[in-house]
């Protein structure tokens, strides 16, 4: 009867179902008319915006319409008095949301990835991916959520509630983490792990409340469930920074030799490369994720770092920055919440070099950094980093390369409008190498302009990433070779540009550890930005 | 066919049912009836597992009413006033949409019954009438030949033509089906009910034979030679009772032919005549209503 149930919801709703289906097609055919690689038509690129917000609302509202065709929650229904099996009707609900909203999209991503040219299999495993993820974050929560509703009315009232509740939760978290409604995950590498939490919650909550409605008509314990789950998703945000990355230490590979980190204050006070840090603004890494503090003075700690190997890339992903008075009594964190690691050091010396030197900034609230800049301090930092190796090192014709490479995914370059950089962009379908790191480099001289380093920020042992609203993942940089004010001059400039090559360095995380750095008697001052 | 335990059923502080029981068998058709919120609804939908009871139990076809499952379900026709049925769909697509649900589906009797009651067949149900509505729902009630046919309220807003048609549609079935029928058209079911049974306010006032309930209820009209007085005790099997110029009215409803005019007889002096009549159901049904009102209040 699964199949019987199942056609009569399709006749009542394939005009919307249809539509439904074809938005993922729709978002693919957008993405592949903007070329992918320079998508810089902002016509096309609202369209897909609007395409993917559609979607979202199209399936949600298409599986309410499927559930309501049979609603559970109200007595006047006529299949309830029916000789209909309630896990018939459950089955042909899902087999409907599957065929209709789930599908398509997969078919969508496969066609994509195919047409971009991607091997099979990594498009077959990129494409089940985020079908899975979009069932159990999205479809499955929702197809529980409308089956305690009785038509879409209800469903967006009781949406909307659910929004103010949660936003009211989110508010009571801020409250307790300094006003700051963001977790010490968010938007670092150990991010997945509530975010899998989450999922988790969502698969085990909607199992429940399916169940419970279904085979119960249980509502009432069914909107327990769901307040149940709502309020441990909003918990699951505050993960504790400790046990996240404990977690992460615990399911890796331990690293052959921690680095070590050691304050070195004959390396002197910190100076700006002007060069430098115009070309860092000028061109990042699009994955790049850096969190700006409200922090008012910056200190610049002179460091050394050895036992990192040659080639090999060490990322601190948390710094938790404590102050210990003269007296040994704790003062307090400088920054309550942990600073998120937004410093990563390279050793590029294939010699291997024994000991790097690095500047670390550590942020400090103003009132604070006033209080106490001459006296002095004791500061404890508990690093937790990640280290990484380098994987591949591949180069490609500073302008027009067009090339497949294993690992990178499907790379292209070209010139920008203005002839002052190179425009470097790659696609992958599933996944991506951890960090990289692009450069532009004369091959003939060995010269090369400042690097571009950046990482994506998850380390989560799944195959493929969730990239609504497709699965090809976008690296992406410009290279600056040439400054139209006429104040950087670059080792690798437009006279040279002929000859370049774009070289992409790809890193994979060999481990995670923990470190803690001691610093006595440190006056605050000493080190602040000039 | 239907057994009913002490039955409780309460929304929030409200009890919608009061520790009903009664006994429903097979064969019989047996009318629920009462005043609007008097519980009959909530009793059908509780034989039908469509809510659950606070207290006590309900067995229908043998079998707990919290279990009811499909292989019940496939023996009970059910018919509601309110029943919500896909409106998108044609008359004769739910008809194919239902068929297979029921091994026993009757194709010619569904046929017979579409014509019988002039059903469109490529109509969408949205766009029936109320009355077009519960005849469709009738008419997809009763081809599977259901042991029981449960009617909650089938004549509410329906036209006495319409009623007709569907009366006729239900006694198609009479003699093979056990039919449960809620309802205060009392008018509709005279000649159909053979039990009776009378809920207000979430009791069950009485429940017994048609034949019986009949017997026992009479209009009396005693004529005095002098003018009518009412006891001071008024009996409380006298309902309605009024007292004009030298006649007394009543409406007996523990009504015995020889022992009730030895007991006027007994009671009253002067008594010219005493005339005796049968009572229709409507008005058993409003005197009853309203004397339990009166008594509650």
């Amino acid at each position: 009867m699964i199949w019987h149930i199942f056609k009569k919801d399709w006749k009542l709703l394939r005009g919307f179902g249809l539509a439904v289906a074809v938005l993922p097609f729709a978002i693919v055919a957008v993405h592949l008319k903007m070329d992918h690689f320079f998508e810089e038509n902002e016509t096309l690129s609202s369209l897909l915006v609007l395409l993917e917000m559609m979607f979202y609302f199209g399936a949600a509202t298409l599986t309410a319409a499927a559930v309501h065709q049979d609603s559970l929650v109200d007595v006047r229904q006529d299949w309830l008095a029916r000789p209909i099996r309630r896990r018939d009707l459950l089955a042909a609900k899902l087999l409907f949301v599957l065929l209709v909203a789930q599908l398509p999209l997969f078919l969508a991503d496969l066609a994509g990835g195919l047409i971009d040219g991607f091997p099979f299999a990594s498009t077959l495993a990129a494409s089940l991916t985020e079908n899975l993820y979009f069932l159990l974050g999205f479809t499955l929560p929702i197809l529980a959520f409308v089956s305690l509703t009785k038509n879409l009315t209800q469903a967006l009232g009781g949406a909307f509630a659910l929004f103010l509740a949660f936003m009211g939760l989110e508010m009571l978290i801020a409250g307790a983490n300094g006003g700051n409604p963001l977790g010490p995950t968010t938007d670092t590498g150990v991010a997945w792990i509530p975010q899998t939490e989450r999922l988790l919650i969502y698969l085990l909550a909607a199992t429940a409340m399916i169940a419970l409605e279904y085979f119960r008509r249980s509502t009432r314990i069914s909107r327990y469930v769901l307040g149940a789950g709502i309020v441990l998703c909003a918990l699951t945000q505050i993960a504790p920074w400790r046990f996240a990355f404990g977690f992460e230490k615990a399911i890796s590979a331990v690293p052959a030799a921690d680095p070590s980190i050691q304050f070195d204050p004959a390396l002197g006070k910190y100076q700006s490369p002007v060069s430098a840090e115009q070309q860092a603004g000028g061109a990042e890494l699009t994955n790049r994720n850096l969190r700006v503090t409200d922090a008012g003075a910056v200190l610049y700690l002179p460091l050394q770092v050895s036992g990192v190997p040659a080639g090999a890339i060490l990322k601190i992903d948390r710094a938790s920055v404590h102050l210990l008075a003269a007296n040994g009594k704790d003062k307090g964190s400088i920054s309550p919440a942990g600073e998120q690691g937004d410093f990563e050091i390279a050793n590029d010396d294939a010699s291997g070099s024994p000991s790097l030197t690095r500047f670390e900034p550590v942020h400090i609230r103003s009132n604070l950094f006033n209080r106490i800049k001459n006296t002095p301090v004791t500061l404890q930092i508990e690093y937790s980093a990640t280290s990484l190796r380098l994987a591949s090192t591949v180069s490609f014709p500073a302008t027009g390369a067009d090339q497949r490479v294993a690992g990178a995914g499907w790379c292209q370059t070209e010139l920008n409008d203005e002839k002052t950089a190179v425009e470097f962009r790659c696609l992958a379908a599933g996944s991506m190498p951890q960090c990289s790191t692009v450069l532009l480099q004369n091959p003939a001289t060995g010269a090369h302009n400042p690097a571009i380093h950046g990482c994506i920020d998850d380390y989560s042992p799944y195959f493929g990433r969730y990239k609504p609203p497709d699965t090809i993942l976008r690296l992406g940089a410009n290279l600056n070779f040439r400054d139209s004010a006429g104040l950087v001059h670059y080792p690798v400039d437009g006279s040279q540009i002929g000859n370049a090559r774009v070289v992409l360095k790809s890193y994979a995380v060999t481990g995670h550890f923990t470190t803690r750095l001691v610093i006595p008697s440190i006056r605050l001052a000493d080190w602040s930005a000039p | 066919m239907i057994r009913i335990e002490d039955l409780w059923k309460s929304f929030g502080r409200h009890d919608a049912l009061r520790g009903i029981s009664m006994h429903i068998a097979a064969g019989s058709a047996y009318a629920l009836i009462g005043a609007n919120g008097a519980g009959k609804t909530t009793t059908i939908k509780i034989l039908m597992n469509i809510l659950e009871p606070t207290r006590g139990r309900a067995r229908v076809l043998g079998v707990d009413s919290r279990r009811i499952s499909p292989r019940e379900l496939g023996q009970i026709g059910y018919v509601s006033e309110n029943q919500e049925l896909p409106d998108r769909l044609t008359v004769g697509e739910y008809f194919a949409y239902l068929r297979p649900f029921y091994a026993q589906w009757d194709r010619d009797l569904e046929a017979s019954l579409r014509g019988q009651l002039r059903l469109p067949p490529g109509r969408k149900i949205g766009a029936l009438s109320h009355g077009m509505r519960m005849k469709m729902t009738l008419a997809c009630a009763l081809p599977f030949r259901p042991q029981l046919l449960i009617l909650d309220e089938p004549f509410s807003g329906l036209d006495p033509l319409v009623r007709d048609e569907f009366m006729d549609g239900v006694l198609l079935q009479a003699g093979e089906t056990t039919i449960l029928i809620s309802t205060h058209e009392l008018g509709e079911i005279e000649g159909v009910a053979t039990h009776v049974a009378f809920l207000e306010d979430g009791r069950m006032i009485f429940d017994e034979p048609m034949e019986d309930l009949r017997a026992r209820f009479r209009s009396v009209r005693i004529t005095f030679d002098q003018p009518a007085r009412l006891p001071q005790m008024l009996p409380d099997n006298w309902l309605r009772v009024s007292a004009d110029g030298n006649v007394l009215e009543f409406i007996d409803s523990r009504f015995r032919d020889a022992d009730s005019h030895q007991q006027w007889q007994s009671q009253f002096r002067g008594i010219r005549r005493i005339d005796v009549e049968p009572v229709p159901l409507r008005t058993i049904f409003t005197s009853l209503a309203r004397a339990v009102r009166d008594k509650a209040a």
